[in-house]
């Protein structure tokens, strides 16, 4: 497990993998913005945590499509299914893995794209501490997206479409929390542990689910 | 279906139509019988809505309710049907439940598009605007995007075993994910929408009278049989399309022995 | 007969009928579509249960 951990990452941070592309997609989601709403930086500052939860959504999404195509490319993926290991676990590892590399670096990014939102600290704090929790149930749903599509050449697109409507709850509470901590009379707390159960929540339903639909895939 | 819980027979009934040859012959003795039946219920239901009198609050566009609201119901109704049907596709391998799934999906997301069309059409006259963000309107709109997923996947999928696997998997997941999507839209929306709302909710809910509660009921019965017309239809269709494709790969194979 | 509002009412109705005899009408015409192909295939030999293979031929 650590094996396949270890490996994936660093798959995923050689040159060509998507760790990289998902910060700078990011980055140009972010930079988009501005010139769609004028820069006015007293709005920035208002829509700045939306702004860089629906980058960061997106930017997650980008990479999800080949979480397990490129292993059912190079035949891994028939490996994977045919070792003792229980699958959920595997699924989960390789979750894991992808959002070390693709989440992660869109969250430590995320400070220097809040400056150009012309946030406060706080807000740039909240908006790092809900992505931090919030993403990974991305992932995890997204895995159930990305194994259902795995056979499908152009099945990017389709994932995307199949996985947002489920995201939504995840988007709702992470950008309710995000403003919980600036605006006063907003609740914090509440829409923060709300998305922790949700990750939790997500981070079982996707690998039972997906681990089934790829075991259950090549028969 | 009354007799679900008193009867093993039921069950096995329905045991007996997983052969798809005993399945086709049960759905053409049926679906002209359905048809007609379908056709009677709308003759009275739009009789009875056309000749109700006006509401005091909403003039002549309650007559908009008697197509928008069974809409609504057999847009629910279907996608707890194809849950059902996943259950049986993934539980049991039920073949005719693969078939029903991906059968109801465009019916599904036809009737969800019909509620959100006619709901926008009765929101003009009666909140002045085409569209609000209130939860249900919200939550009708993810349900058509979860739709128009489904139907994207059954179309990019050929191989009919996996894409009723995918489908039933997906279908699942988001019947799992509904009340979560239902509770964080109401939420959002309490944050975000002061009391506007709740004025035009009781607009859009007023206590129903009998003048329009028995034409609505008759729509909401004739959607009811349409949507099961429409269904068996459906599988039928697909029954022979899978029908076509393996006769087509066992001639492709034939073929290829003889080169 | 539907007051001032009948800009909205018969829209309504009128996707509506639309809708549904579009829905009703394409199935209709797929089912005799799929019912031609199935017996072209079936005359040529290709039953669902064909005694023997090696005698199919290819339909064109």
């Amino acid at each position: 497990m650590i094996a396949l951990l270890k490996r994936d990452l660093k798959l995923a941070f050689r040159v060509g993998g998507g760790a990289l592309t998902g910060v700078l997609f990011f980055l140009a989601v972010v930079t988009i913005v501005p010139f769609g709403i004028g820069p006015d930086l007293n709005l920035l500052a208002k829509i700045g945590p939306a702004i860089l939860w629906i980058a960061a959504l997106l930017a997650s999404l980008l990479g999800l499509d080949r979480l397990f195509q490129q292993d059912r490319e190079d035949g891994t993926l028939d490996l994977i299914i045919m070792q003792p290991h229980s699958m959920t676990a595997t699924v989960f590892i390789k979750c894991l893995a992808h959002w070390l590399a693709s989440g992660l670096p869109l969250i430590l990014a995320t400070p220097i794209f809040g400056l150009f939102m012309n946030m406060e600290p706080l807000a740039i704090a909240a908006v790092m501490a809900t992505l931090l929790v919030g993403t990974p149930a991305i992932t995890f749903i997204g895995a159930v997206g990305a194994a259902v599509t795995v056979s499908l050449p152009r099945g990017g697109l389709l994932l995307a479409v199949l996985i947002l409507p489920l995201v939504i709850p995840v988007l709702i509470f992470g950008v309710t929390a995000a403003y919980g901590a600036v605006e006063d009379p907003a609740p914090f707390t509440a829409p923060f542990l709300i998305l922790c159960a949700l990750t939790l929540f997500f981070s079982v339903l996707g690998p039972i689910t997906a681990g089934w639909v790829l075991r259950n895939s090549t028969d | 279906m009354s007799d679900v819980t008193t009867s093993t027979g039921f069950l096995g009934k329905v045991w007996d139509l997983a052969n798809p040859t005993r399945f086709l012959r049960f759905a053409n003795r049926l679906i002209p019988v359905l048809a007609i039946i379908t056709a009677l219920l709308f003759a009275a239901g739009l009789y009875l809505g056309f000749s109700a009198p006006q509401d005091y609050l909403q003039g002549a566009t309650v007559q908009i309710m008697f197509i928008h609201v069974p809409a609504m119901w057999v847009a629910m109704m279907t996608y707890s049907i194809m849950s059902i049907s996943a259950i049986g596709s993934l539980v049991w391998r039920h073949p005719l439940a693969d078939v029903a799934i991906r059968a109801a999906i465009p019916i599904g997301a036809a009737f969800t598009f019909l509620g959100l069309v006619t709901g926008s059409l009765w929101g003009k006259p009666m909140w002045g605007t085409w569209w609000v963000w209130d939860a249900r309107l919200t939550s009708v709109l993810i349900l058509f995007i979860i739709y128009a997923g489904l139907y994207a996947l059954s179309r990019a999928i050929d191989e009919p075993t996996t894409a009723a696997r995918s489908l039933a998997v997906i279908t699942l997941v988001g019947f799992i994910n509904i009340p979560i999507i239902k509770f964080s839209v109401d939420w959002w929306n309490t944050l975000h929408q002061p009391a506007s709302i709740s004025s035009l909710e009781r607009i859009a809910k007023p206590a129903l009278d009998v003048v329009f509660l028995y034409p609505l009921l008759t729509m909401a019965l004739a959607y009811s049989f349409l949507f099961f017309t429409l269904h068996l239809m459906g599988m039928r269709n697909e029954i022979f399309r899978r029908r076509i494709r393996s006769m087509r790969m066992l001639s492709a194979r034939a073929a290829d022995k003889g080169a | 007969m539907f007051g001032d509002h009948a800009a909205f009412i018969i829209p309504a109705y009128a996707i509506t009928a639309i809708v549904l005899i579009w829905l009703s009408v394409q199935s209709r015409i797929q089912y005799n579509a799929l019912r031609k192909e199935l017996k072209i295939l079936e005359d040529s030999g290709l039953g669902r249960r064909a005694k023997n293979p090696a005698t199919i031929k290819a339909p064109k």
